[in-house]
């Protein structure tokens, strides 16, 4: 569905130049999870930034379902680290810009917005602002906002990195289980391994300086998961996998 | 200590003896003093500071003259349209400056000039072009005025946050509704707190020209004859109603500011 060829991305810098992606390749299949992995500098949101036409590549192409990809699109929904709420936008309204921006019908996605809103776990909490949301729960109306208009990929970039441990995990099995009701395409930033490999179908792993992929490694779980999978010796294998591709001391 | 009382909305008695006793014993102990000392006229000519009790009686004197009316309400209406001419230029030159990037390259270091220069020395010149009636006060009032208004939409609809920015942008937004959806919206904080200090500003320019005028009617003229004659009992009088007027306008743009940025100053825009 996607195809990278040859990609990278050089910034300028006070001295000299960055080489923040070398000669990236990669296929991504429609409707599968796949995780980008790496230190800090690894070129992972980069790359989801280029994939994404919010940023310019250098060299290469990238290409959508044959079409090349260099902007912004409906079918490409994108989600930061930062919820990036409007505070002068209830969580409702928030929700809803998408909606207003492409110029869908209000009436009938507001409906939607509230069922979304309420398989999240923000029920009751439409009509109050982010300000009197946690982190947690913004994330979460952050998350409906991409939902709502249904775009074909789901560019995640390091979604729930700034949350503690707890919340951290369980939205990331309300994200598995709407990636399993939905199967959208999901690309997915994470700088935690066992993230990763929890919700993976591939993992791309990369290293920096400069920024380019290491390996694309299978993750091979069965599915549905849960909790339950991370206590399997396959589990523990591919972090260890990850982990030593990475070049991480253990 | 080990009890925790429930906080709550203290009531309006409190209120009224907690905020508002002490600060107005402090008024009643320093009046009656002021009152106790003027005639001995040890410290002071009461020629030149009347006592409290010479200013009330003059203040009952002047509420029942007709011309106090007159020209506190030709004040006001200086003042007024002098501060909403000043509210709708500062919003469209502050928003051509902020969204045509070539307009604000070529006017912007006259603009800075103009600001720098203190508008009072252009009263005469206002006077000259537009009368000795009303047009040339609101023109001063309106000149001082601008210049907050008119900063702060600038720069507010230029500061817009990096990733709201790129929000917007992933979703395909255009120009337009980036302005209307993020930039206006964010903005509004800025512009509010620039309405604010205009509204005071409208009024020192507005006073400052009749002062500077010295014919025609309003409360600056009044004040300058009044003091030409010596009768500082009239002359308090009238700062008296100026310090309220000026106490009403600021708490009542406060509050509209309040209503309009409900959000608050400090968004949380969330790291990242």
């Amino acid at each position: 569905m996607i195809s990278i060829r040859g990609l990278s991305k050089l910034f300028p810098t006070q001295d000299g130049t960055l080489v923040a992606l070398r000669d990236v390749n990669l296929d991504i299949q429609e409707g599968g999870f796949l995780s980008f992995v790496g230190p800090s500098g690894c070129g992972k949101s980069t790359l989801l930034n280029i994939i994404g036409g919010l940023l310019q590549r250098t060299e290469g192409e990238v290409r959508l379902r044959g079409e090349v990809q260099d902007r912004p699109r409906r079918e490409l929904g994108m989600m930061f680290q930062a919820p990036v709420l409007f505070p002068w936008r209830t969580i409702v309204e928030n929700v809803l810009l998408p909606v207003e921006v492409l110029g869908l019908d209000r009436a009938e996605y507001q409906r939607k917005a509230m069922e979304i809103l309420n398989l999240v776990g923000l029920k009751g909490f439409e009509r109050a602002y982010p300000r009197q949301l946690s982190g947690g729960m913004q994330q979460r109306a952050a998350l409906s906002r991409v939902l709502v208009y249904d775009p074909d990929v789901l560019l995640l970039d390091e979604p729930f990195g700034s949350l503690d441990e707890f919340t951290r995990e369980a939205l990331n099995l309300e994200l598995m289980n709407i990636w399993s009701a939905t199967r959208k395409t999901i690309l997915f930033v994470t700088h935690n391994i066992g993230e990763a490999v929890f919700l993976s179908d591939r993992i791309v792993v990369m290293t920096p300086r400069p920024g380019r992929i290491v390996k694309v490694v299978d993750v091979n779980l069965p599915r549905p998961r849960t909790r339950d999978v991370m206590h399997t010796p396959a589990y523990a294998d591919r972090v260890f996998e990850v982990r030593e591709l990475l070049g991480v001391a253990h | 200590m080990d009890k925790i009382a429930p906080t709550r909305a203290p009531s309006f008695r409190r209120r009224l003896v907690g905020d508002f006793l002490p600060p107005l014993l402090f008024l009643a102990v320093a009046l009656v003093a002021w009152q106790l000392i003027a005639p001995t006229g040890w410290l002071i000519n009461p020629l030149l500071l009347p006592s409290p009790g010479a200013i009330a009686k003059a203040g009952w004197e002047l509420l029942g003259a007709a011309y106090l009316g007159e020209n506190f309400f030709r004040t006001v209406y200086v003042i007024a349209v002098g501060f909403v001419i000043a509210v709708v230029a500062g919003l469209v030159m502050g928003t051509l400056m902020a969204v045509v990037p070539l307009l604000r390259l070529v006017m912007y270091p006259y603009i800075i000039a103009f600001q720098a220069l203190p508008k009072i020395v252009l009263v005469p010149l206002f006077i000259v072009l537009f009368g000795f009636g009303a047009a040339a006060k609101i023109v001063t009032a309106a000149a001082i005025a601008f210049f907050p208004v008119f900063m702060n939409t600038m720069v507010g609809l230029s500061l817009v946050d990096a990733d709201q920015r790129r929000l917007m942008e992933s979703l395909t937004a255009s120009r337009w509704q980036v302005f209307t959806k993020l930039q206006i919206p964010s903005a509004l904080p800025l512009i509010f707190a620039g309405v604010k200090v205009s509204a005071t500003y409208a009024m020192t320019g507005a006073l400052a020209a009749e002062l500077i005028a010295g014919t025609d009617i309003g409360l600056g003229r009044l004040i300058s004859t009044f003091s030409f004659g010596l009768q500082m009992d009239f002359v308090f009088i009238i700062v008296i109603v100026i310090a309220v007027m000026a106490y009403l306008l600021f708490t009542g743009m406060e509050r509209l500011g309040e209503r309009v940025v409900f959000w608050g100053e400090d968004q949380e825009r969330g790291g990242g």
